[in-house]
């Protein structure tokens, strides 16, 4: 059963792309809630931003070393 | 499709269809339970086939320890293709093609792959790894693990909850602009893609708990 094997770790390849996105929205929430919060407007958004962006090129990244490997 | 058949005042739609489900599910289960057969019958044998495959997928993910996780896979899958297919009768609504179900089904999959993330390696070899391999840059990879795991669970009932409206929606739409024939090409669509995404859940589930699971040598 070693071909099913490959089959399931290709199936966690389908995920890059939405988590990528994904990631970015949830890092947008977050910011946009403690935003709310502290009532610190644009500093926590932009940061949780670029933090979810980040997240999702980790993602991207850890997923590209599996292939590659 | 629009709208149940069978209504209870105070419960939405895709509750009564959910415990429709559940009750259909268990009787037909305990029925099936009490009569099995050494040479299994038409019947049967479908069940058997399906029991087999995640059994034989569980143990190619994680070895002997995933036979553990069989129940879960299974009730996983079971739930949703019954609740996927249920779309194809006329008059019943999908529990599936609701953001409460799927987020339920995507809940359950990410604490079960947490616990067995923090059971196997216990709870600050866990949260270490999410830090990351160098201590400096610990407080700003942490937040990002949170957010790529957070990620997941939105991705597992959206793709559910997203393929399984759509899909309603692709057949009423096509039943206003051509009411003849036409709208079984959109139901067919429904069949396969309930199969798919049944399969797609349980398997990312799989894959999930694997990873949790598995040494942190290589990150």
């Amino acid at each position: 059963m070693g071909k099913l094997k490959d089959y399931i770790e290709k199936t966690s390849y389908m995920m890059v792309g939405v988590q990528f996105a994904l990631s970015i929205v949830i890092g947008l929430a977050i910011g946009y809630y403690l935003d709310k919060w502290l009532k610190s407007f644009p500093l926590m958004t932009i940061f949780w931003l670029l933090m979810g962006f980040a997240a999702g090129l980790k993602n991207l990244y850890r997923e590209l070393k599996k292939v590659a490997k | 499709m629009e709208g149940s058949i069978i209504k209870i005042v105070g419960v939405p739609d895709f509750v009564t269809m959910t415990w429709l489900m559940m009750a259909v599910v268990l009787v037909f289960a305990y029925i099936l339970g009490k009569n099995l057969r050494k040479f299994p019958d038409k019947v049967q044998y479908p069940f058997e086939a399906l029991t087999s495959f995640i059994v034989y997928t569980l143990e190619d993910a994680m070895g002997s320890y995933g036979r553990k996780f069989f129940p879960l896979i299974s009730g996983l899958a079971m739930f949703i293709l019954i609740g996927n297919l249920m779309g194809l009768i006329p008059g019943f609504v999908q529990p599936t093609a609701n953001l409460n179900t799927t987020l339920a089904l995507a809940l359950i999959s990410f604490l079960v792959y947490n616990y067995e993330g923090i059971k196997k390696h216990g709870l600050v070899n866990y949260l270490k790894h999410f830090a990351g391999p160098i201590p400096l840059m610990a407080p700003l990879m942490f937040p990002i693990e949170v957010i790529s795991h957070l990620s997941r669970i939105l991705s597992l009932s959206f793709r559910l909850f997203g393929n399984m409206y759509g899909d309603e929606m692709v057949v009423l739409v096509l039943m206003i602009l051509v009411p003849f024939l036409i709208p079984v090409a959109g139901e067919f669509i429904v069949f396969a893609n309930s199969i798919l995404q049944a399969f797609i859940f349980c398997i990312l589930t799989v894959v999930y708990i694997s990873s949790a699971i598995e040494d942190f040598e290589e990150h």
